[in-house]
């Protein structure tokens, strides 16, 4: 693996709401001079990623519902349709989880069909806070997802603010891998620092990786 | 200060990844036990809570482009127009901090001012990330904020912003009565909570909200 192919495997990932333009302008850059697959961003920044990122191998993946999922599928629909009417080449969402863990299934699927289909073709993961869910119910958002259509499952937000959320593991990796199959592609975010780890867990077959580390990671490859 | 006389300057919250039907129940049923001023709930238990509501005085509180901020603003304000619409009395919406920083003043100040005509009269409270911004921010921030007409600043969102004390008596001189504070994020004790209300808090919220009220007297 070269260092463009392990870029391309690469959202690399700054979800800071108080980061300038320029400095946002800046990192959107470099994202581009690295090749990495896409910058994973908070809608708010979408419309400059689109512009800087216009014509190179680099897309704009906007962070919809992120990171309280508890809102109407109507809405997150809504939200991935604004940005993607601003230039977001790919769609992160988070699952309702509360819905999940009382069971709300069908609500869930619809959910995941009205982001899919607000996202006119283009992909979509969905994130599944996979630390804080039981197998079972691991099992169940992952059949959702496969069922309604979206393209990836994500392990986690990252989101540093819930206090019980944990870094992703190449145990997270191994499940996910498990329960979703040929359905659909894996996303691991969380935790993500080194070379080593990245290269471990796309070795056991995850597509996407969601980290802040992306710099690192490539330079670290010899 | 008694226990209601507290709970009636409180907020309260059960907001985070994976709550559920059956613990939003529950909360609800024990904080409606309290005069409190509002309870914040996402906006999916935002109709189930109003309804749990119905009779108390406590105001449903919901939350938009929270508690990041980083929302289009389009979007944050068609989430706030849907919140009002379906249950809150009160929303808690985020200000979006880096345009402030880029010097996209005019954006915000819109964006506050349509908030404002959206709320029609209803609270709502523009959340600032307190604990990662200057004093000068800090004011700057909220004067914005009285000129399009907001009336509550909240210092934090919670999720690990802490707020620093001192917050209050710096918006409270500068701003006096024309900007109420509420005092978010870090809130754990009565002392904290008493201190806060002695330094010219209006409102205070935390997630212990029992630990904090049951050691008051009852009346």
């Amino acid at each position: 693996m070269d260092k463009f192919d392990l870029a391309q495997t690469i959202d690399q990932t700054d979800l800071n709401p108080t980061k300038t333009l320029g400095a946002a302008r800046a990192f959107f850059e470099q994202a581009a001079a690295y090749h990495f697959a896409s910058v994973a961003i908070l809608p708010l920044y979408v419309d400059l990623a689109a512009a800087v990122l216009k014509g190179t191998q680099t897309k704009v993946d906007a962070a919809i519902a992120y990171p309280l999922s508890a809102v109407p599928g109507s809405m997150k629909a809504a939200e991935t349709a604004d940005a993607v009417q601003r230039g977001a080449d790919e769609i992160d969402y988070v699952m309702n989880v509360g819905a999940l863990k009382s069971g709300e299934y069908g609500l869930l699927v619809e959910e995941a069909r009205q982001v899919v289909a607000a996202a006119d073709g283009r992909v979509v993961k969905v994130i599944i806070e996979l630390w804080g869910l039981a197998e079972n119910e691991a099992r169940a958002a992952c059949e959702i997802a496969c069922e309604a259509g979206v393209h990836f499952v994500k392990s986690s937000t990252g989101y540093k603010g819930h206090k019980d959320m944990r870094a992703s593991t190449v145990d997270d990796a191994h499940l996910l891998l498990r329960l979703v199959g040929d359905r659909a592609r894996v996303k691991i975010a969380g935790g993500i620092t080194d070379t080593a780890f990245a290269l471990e867990l796309l070795k056991l077959g995850v597509a996407r990786l969601g980290t802040s580390s992306g710099v690192a990671i490539v330079d670290g490859l010899a | 200060m008694n226990r209601a006389e507290a709970a009636r300057r409180m907020n309260t919250s059960i907001i985070g990844p994976t709550v559920t039907q059956s613990e939003v129940r529950d909360f609800v049923l024990r904080a409606r036990m309290y005069p409190l001023a509002g309870l914040a709930v996402e906006a999916h238990w935002l109709a189930f809570t109003h309804e749990m509501l119905q009779g108390t005085p406590i105001h449903t509180v919901g939350v938009a482009n929270y508690p990041l901020g980083g929302a289009s603003l389009d979007f944050a304000l068609q989430m706030t127009r849907w919140c009002y619409d379906h249950g809150a009395d009160e929303m808690d919406v985020n200000v979006p901090i880096g345009l402030l920083r880029s010097g996209e003043v005019d954006a915000v100040r819109r964006y506050l001012q349509q908030l404002v005509r959206i709320a029609a009269g209803r609270v709502v409270k523009g959340v600032i990330w307190s604990d990662e911004m200057a004093d000068e921010e800090i004011v700057e921030t909220c004067q914005l904020m009285v000129e399009c007409g907001v009336p509550i600043v909240k210092t934090n969102p919670g999720f690990k912003h802490v707020t620093s004390f001192h917050v209050v008596p710096l918006i409270k001189e500068q701003l006096g009565e024309r900007l109420k504070v509420m005092v978010a994020g870090g809130v754990r004790t009565t002392q904290q909570m008493l201190e806060l209300f002695d330094l010219g808090a209006d409102i205070v919220t935390t997630s212990t909200l029992w630990q904090v009220l049951d050691a008051l007297p009852e009346a």
